[in-house]
């Protein structure tokens, strides 16, 4: 007797365990990985400087460069977003600092980036470059992040491709981070730079338009492309 | 215990469970329907572009009128563009999109060349028209085949989610599926169309090999690792070791990792070419903590290092910093003239002056020694062609790349209108505004004016 009655709590805690934990895991998944900054009424600290700098210059503001910002800095950020046609929220969001010409995480000089998480991209590009780069390429040399990056640079200017690097990176069954969400974890510095230095033109593979891993890749398709160069765990082809 | 509490606690997680499952199953479906509808509107929009695109070839060939050719063109090249944007979402292998893309990619490049040159007051001439045609006859089997496949489709009622959950992993295999069975069928059977060589970025003119930088004596990988090993300074490099060099027909190289003194985990790649034995690139990087030297000074030490390699006459254009690392771009100048497609970037740090990046691939294939024909149009000539509104600051004669890697002698004029700045280029002998750059100061980086 005792025997069953132990079974049967023993069974009650395990489908309690399971079915709770399937419930947990799903609404984790759904937390959301890197959120960009943005400056509002409150916020204090150079980049507000900045930000009132730039209005200043423009003549949107006139009081103290102070690095606060209250309510003059409000008001002159409503007006510089009416003018430019932004949506008149008095937040500087990516969109208003992208009209302002400056960049919301500001340059490793002024914050060391010991979280590790910290991303500075002075544009979309860069940063949607990085995260691809960072999703398909971790653990790979250097070079091979630069090598990942000129690829898919390679294939928006290659007519097989569709012809943005947003395209590019979410066309449906073309890359694996993509696939499995990867591509959503915040890329680290060593991701930017190679984003950088692929937008800056570097390209080790020499206009290649594939790359797979040999140890894992099935496909007789791939195998039969002319191979330029392998790097890490990667052979680069078109 | 009593006997009924432990069934009654299993029908309880039983039910919410169950619940709980429904729900998901439900989200789930829900998820599907609307990638399935978007999957669906794509290729709804891309059947009904390719349709449009295949009538507007067709009317091209028969309209005399060159206003209406303008007209036409314009709008082929718009609905080409949006039938390859479609293409690109539909969630189909894209080996089996590679020739269909490419096929709308050249159509929309092409007939936008076409435009410029009839709005340019000039006229289709008969190989053009040819190449017209061709392209014409394609669309109209990519026009039929997909109107197949929608027929199919709608009877056997596959919808796109049926893909998605039968789809395979591996990104380089073809399922078989309806519509990949007829992509591949339309790329078997149906997209062939001469050659199209034409001045756009997807016309087939490919990397050429223009200058003889790159000829001359083959070297080994012994003497290749010597040579960059030099152009790293040999007080300055730890280690060196083979690494994979490449090749892609008009440039291999051999490759070697080089371990510096102040970068004991990050080693520089290094690439030589097999002929000529000339440092192709170098990619490092490095995390600057102090930024040290101003970015002129950095300039001026690119420069410096670029004269000691044996670059001569380069001038600096550009420059781009992020986080303590500038970018710069050099290109060749020769008797006041600029020549922008023999371009070198040199990538330095702020704060020890070293350099962690060099790309010369486009210098080295494209620098020779170039006779420049007297133009036809004078500096003064040109500058009455630019708008009157741009204050002119600087000029100079300018050779610039064109989309399709051919070069293009030009006038140079940086100016400013109200307060944005913008570089004009006149074509120097048929006076075309053949560019218009806008200045964009983002905060990181300045062209030289």
């Amino acid at each position: 007797m005792e025997y069953k009655q132990k079974m049967a709590v023993i069974a009650v805690l395990v489908t309690l365990i399971i079915s709770g934990s399937m419930v947990f895991n799903y609404y984790t998944n759904r937390s959301s990985v890197a959120e960009a900054a943005v400056l509002y009424w409150g916020s204090t600290g150079s980049k507000v400087s900045e930000v009132q700098r730039k209005l200043k210059q423009w003549g949107y503001y006139d009081g103290p460069v102070d690095g606060v910002f209250g309510p003059s800095t409000y008001d002159a950020v409503i007006r510089f977003q009416r003018k430019h046609g932004l949506k008149q929220d008095g937040v500087v969001g990516p969109q208003t600092a992208n009209a302002m010409g400056i960049q919301l995480s500001g340059t490793s000089a002024q914050k060391p980036s010991s979280s590790g998480q910290s991303v500075q991209a002075n544009s979309n590009d860069v940063y949607l470059l990085a995260a691809a780069i960072h999703g398909e390429a971790r653990g790979e040399p250097y070079i091979g992040k630069v090598a990942v990056g000129a690829v898919i640079l390679n294939r928006v200017k290659h007519p097989n491709f569709p012809n943005t690097i947003a395209g590019v990176i979410y066309q449906p069954n073309a890359f694996t981070a993509v696939a499995d969400g990867q591509i959503n974890l915040a890329p680290d510095e060593e991701s930017i730079r190679a984003a950088r230095d692929a937008l800056n033109g570097w390209d080790p593979t020499y206009g290649a338009i594939y790359y797979y891993n040999p140890a894992k890749a099935t496909s007789k398709w791939i195998w039969s492309r002319p191979v330029h160069i392998v790097i890490g765990n990667h052979r680069f082809a078109t | 215990m009593k006997h009924w509490i432990v069934p009654a606690v299993l029908a309880i997680a039983l039910i919410f469970t169950g619940v709980w499952g429904y729900q998901q199953y439900q989200l789930n479906q829900e998820y599907m329907r609307h990638m399935e509808n978007i999957y669906q509107k794509s290729f709804y929009e891309l059947v009904g572009n390719v349709g449009s695109v295949e009538s507007g070839l067709a009317k091209l060939m028969v309209s005399g009128d060159r206003s209406q050719h303008a007209i036409l063109l314009s709008e082929i090249s718009r609905q080409a563009q949006a039938a390859q944007m479609d293409l690109g979402q539909l969630p189909v292998s894209h080996i089996v999109l590679d020739k269909t893309s490419k096929f709308l990619n050249q159509l929309a490049d092409y007939a936008y060349f076409l435009n410029k040159k009839v709005a340019g007051g000039k006229i289709i001439n008969n190989k053009e028209m040819e190449n017209l045609m061709h392209l014409h006859e394609n669309a109209v089997r990519l026009n039929e085949e997909l109107t197949k496949l929608t027929a199919e489709t709608l009877k056997e009622n596959t919808g796109w989610g049926e893909l998605m959950r039968s789809a395979k992993t591996s990104f380089y295999e073809v399922s078989d599926d309806i519509y990949s069975k007829q992509f591949v069928n339309i790329q078997k059977t149906g997209i062939e169309y001469p050659t199209l060589i034409y001045d756009g970025p997807f016309s087939e003119a490919l990397d050429q090999k223009l200058g003889s930088l790159l000829e001359g004596s083959t070297v080994t990988e012994q003497q290749a690792m010597d040579i960059a090993l030099n152009f790293i300074g040999p007080d300055r490099a730890v280690r060196i070791e083979k690494s994979s060099g490449s090749s892609n027909g008009i440039l291999d190289t051999w490759g070697f990792q080089v371990w510096v003194k102040e970068e004991p985990e990050n080693p520089l790649f290094i690439s030589v070419s097999k002929q000529g034995g000339k440092v192709v690139n170098v990619i490092g990087q490095r995390k600057v903590e102090k930024e040290v030297l101003t970015i002129e000074q950095a300039m001026e030490r690119a420069a410096e290092f670029l004269e000691e390699k044996g670059y001569k006459g380069m001038e600096g254009t550009y420059q781009q910093t992020f986080d303590g690392i500038s970018t710069i771009n050099f290109a060749y100048a020769q008797d006041d003239i600029i020549f922008y497609p023999d371009l070198i970037k040199v990538k330095i740090a702020l704060d020890n002056g070293r350099i962690y990046g060099l790309e010369a691939r486009n210098y080295l294939l494209s620098h020779r020694e170039r006779k420049i024909k007297e133009p036809s149009l004078t500096m003064e000539e040109a500058e009455k062609l630019v708008n009157p509104n741009l204050e002119i600051l600087s000029s100079r004669m300018a050779v610039i790349p064109t989309e399709g890697k051919r070069e293009r002698l030009c006038y140079e004029f940086k100016g400013t209108l109200g307060e944005k700045r913008f570089i004009v280029y006149i074509d120097a002998n048929t006076g075309e505004e053949a560019d218009i750059l806008q200045i964009i100061d983002t905060g990181n980086g300045s062209l030289t004016i």
